[in-house]
């Protein structure tokens, strides 16, 4: 079974997401911030994130950057949601190292159909 | 964040709130002056709020999370249901356990018959046998006759001596064989008479019972059939409700994400709001001195909800929509069960019941017929044995016979070269190989009858046992017990099943209808965002009117400090627009939206972009 971490600071964003997640025969680990998800991994297998970009504490990006440089996340794929569609922010995702964008509002099938293309 | 406080107590405070403000001023905001307070109450009405729906939101993830669990579950069952693997094998049980059925009934007669036919052969044995007697009676006259015609010839007749010897002793031969042979035969009589009149019995209760089982049992297999039927169409419909209930889902959840970035829209107003007040002090006994460009942030705030309550409301109407559609479609579900299985509304009156019963009752009169089988076979065997005993006796006699025929053919040569001395002699040989013929006559005709003897005790057993020691029926009766236990643990499973179906399907009705109860705070929710944003533009408007400011503050400044807190493109989109226009004029409500979301026929891509 595959490990998905969810990390964002709206809790019932988080519970829908792991509830499509679960449907799909996915383990789901929920954590509100980065900070909350860096503490979170400790060398636990995980094979995608799916990161809010705006959230207090340490946001999606940074966060995305600070996995990067843990080796043995270096090459999970970072997937962030959200309700921002700019070409900067997009960029700075890119940047960070983040596999894909998804803004919200996003569809059940939609999000599944992300997961299954980068999941390793 | 939201606490820990209950969705519905929220609601009736939520309600209290709203209803005491009716027909005053948008909350507290009173001429005589514009105040910290007033503010913080528009905050602690919207804040509240916020923690309301989230915990619906909360509330509704919990929910949707067991529906979804529900109607997978369901799901199974009806694609188990629509297989129809319980009922295809009750239905092949009931199918082999008729044809059994039918097939040992007709095998009675033939028992009877043949049981009958080996009376009537060892009848007929008994008399060949007896006349026997008279045959050996013969031979020994005929030996006696030989002995003396042979002395009264003297040493003429010294080669006929060995003659009378021979007959006499062939005779007493011949007379223990059948004596033998009479004796297997008396045996023979009892236990086809006991297998008869077992059969009778049984075919005397089989026919009064038996019958009217199986009337009922393909009755009842016929409605099983039709209800497998039944089964099938329903499954299709539950298939395309099932279908329904995914579509629903998956609209419920783009809904729930409208309604929570709705949510957060106004998490972020609240957040601008309360540092918009911890810079307003108020003075002594004076009004709050607010910071230059208040009336241009409260200004961006409302334009911030404008259409948050159109939104949120709409968003809420989708959920409930969505929610009631679910909940109309399990009822359905639940409905299509109950007609699956024939249930009444207190769970009985299924036929699986009485069809089972009728099984029971079937393998039950199957099994008696069944241990009578065994006894017949067992009777069948002995008989067998004992005409395979009579049949070595009948050989010997023939053989003696054989004997007997050639001796008097040496004899009559013998008498034929004495001439007419020898004539009487001639004669005796002569009768004695007539008779010696008489007895082969009579030796194949009982031959003959225990071939058809033999033939009747083996032919019966039918060809499950033509090579096995075994009793084949006790074999059959197991595989009946077995495939009616099948269909007891199969009909057990059905009931368990569908009675899961209709109690989750009531239960989750029951679920959604208070799901949707707590979601009514959304329309308290658009209330409450249309009152705020009035008093916002009424505090706005009497610190424009003559409240005093703070030139320390420079609005513009702190107006673009919020553009680095905006976590979604439409909060910059109306931003923009605010700062942009004149005179503070708020944007078209057209203009401040977010994107739609696509459906899942568009290109699943539209909003997706991967790096």
């Amino acid at each position: 079974m595959k490990n998905i971490m969810t990390v964002d600071d709206s809790s019932s964003l988080r519970q829908m997401v792991g509830l499509v997640l679960r449907g799909a025969g996915y383990e789901v680990i929920e954590a509100v911030d980065g900070v909350n998800a860096l503490s979170k991994l400790g060398g636990q297998e995980v094979h995608l994130f799916l990161v809010d970009v705006n959230m207090p504490n340490m946001g999606g990006l940074e966060f995305t950057r600070q996995v990067r440089a843990l080796p043995q996340y270096k090459f999970i794929p970072i997937v962030l949601l959200t309700t921002e569609s700019s070409v900067e922010k997009k960029q700075e995702g890119k940047a960070a190292g983040a596999t894909a964008w998804i803004i919200k509002p996003f569809d059940p099938d939609q999000l599944l159909a992300v997961v299954k293309k980068v999941i390793r | 964040m939201s606490g820990d406080r209950g969705n519905g107590g929220n609601r009736v405070r939520l309600d209290v709130i709203l209803r005491s403000r009716e027909g005053a001023m948008p909350l507290d905001v009173q001429p005589s002056g514009v105040s910290t307070e007033s503010l913080g109450q528009v905050i602690a009405v919207l804040d509240s709020l916020n923690h309301d729906t989230e915990q619906g939101f909360m509330s509704i993830g919990a929910k949707l999370a067991d529906f979804m669990q529900t109607v997978s579950a369901i799901s199974s069952e009806l694609t188990a249901l629509a297989n129809a693997e319980h009922g295809q094998k009750a239905s092949l049980v009931l199918t082999h356990a008729l044809d059994r059925s039918t097939r040992m009934s007709a095998a009675q007669g033939d028992r009877d018959g043949g049981l009958a036919g080996m009376r009537r052969e060892v009848g007929l044995l008994k008399r060949t046998l007896s006349g026997f007697q008279e045959t050996v009676e013969t031979f020994r006259t005929l030996g006696l006759l030989t002995r003396i015609e042979t002395a009264r010839l003297g040493s003429t007749g010294a080669d006929f001596s060995d003659l009378a010897d021979d007959v006499s002793l062939l005779a007493g031969q011949v007379q223990s064989k059948v004596a033998s042979a009479l004796s297997i035969a008396d045996s023979l009589i009892p236990p086809i008479e006991s297998a008869m009149r077992e059969i009778s019995a049984l075919e005397a209760e089989q026919t009064s019972d038996l019958p009217a089982l199986i009337s009922r049992t393909l009755a009842s297999l016929s409605s099983f059939r039709d209800v497998q039927d039944q089964a099938k169409e329903s499954s299709n419909r539950l298939g395309a409700k099932y279908d329904a209930i995914s579509d629903g889902f998956k609209k419920l959840i783009v809904s729930i994400q409208f309604h929570d970035i709705t949510r957060q829209q106004v998490e972020h107003v609240v957040e601008v709001l309360q540092r918009l007040t911890s810079r307003s002090e108020p003075g002594n006994g004076n009004p709050a001195r607010h910071p230059r460009g208040t009336s241009a942030v409260l200004e961006l705030q409302c334009a911030q909800l404008a259409d948050a309550d159109k939104k949120f409301a709409a968003s809420v109407e989708t959920v409930e929509r969505n929610l009631e559609g679910i909940a109309r479609t399990v009822l359905e579900m639940a409905d299509e069960s109950r007609a699956i299985s024939g249930l009444r509304d207190d769970g009985t009156g299924s036929f699986f019941l009485p069809m089972e019963q009728d099984c029971s009752a079937i393998l039950a009169s199957l099994s008696h017929t069944a241990k009578a089988e065994v006894a017949t076979l067992a009777t069948r065997k002995g008989l067998a044995k004992t005409i395979d005993k009579m049949s070595g006796s009948i050989q010997e006699i023939q053989q003696v016979e054989t004997k007997m025929r050639r001796m008097a053919l040496n004899a009559r040569i013998s008498a034929f070269h004495l001439g007419d001395t020898g004539s009487a002699l001639d004669v005796l040989a002569g009768s004695v190989q007539q008779l010696a013929s008489e007895c082969k006559e009579r030796s194949q005709s009982l031959v003959t009858s225990l071939h058809s003897m033999s033939n009747a005790a083996t032919s019966s057993r039918g060809e499950d046992v033509q090579d096995s020691d075994s009793a084949p029926e006790d074999e059959y009766v197991d595989e009946l017990r077995q495939a009616v236990a099948d269909l007891h643990s199969s009909t057990e499973s059905s009931f368990a099943l569908i009675s899961q179906i209709v109690a989750r399907g009531d239960r989750l009705s029951a679920d959604i209808a208070a799901t949707r109860q707590n979601f009514s705070a959304g329309a308290l929710f658009a209330e409450a965002v249309a009152r705020a944003q009035e008093s916002m533009k009424q505090i706005g408007d009497m610190i424009q009117l003559g409240a005093p400011l703070d030139d320390s503050e420079e609005p513009e400044s702190g107006l673009a400090d919020f553009m680095s807190h905006y976590t979604m493109q439409s909060e910059m989109d109306v931003h923009q627009g605010i700062t942009g226009a004149a005179n503070g004029a708020f944007p078209p409500a057209a203009q401040i939206g977010w994107q739609t979301c696509p459906s899942a026929a568009a290109d699943e891509l539209d909003n997706v972009e991967f790096f």
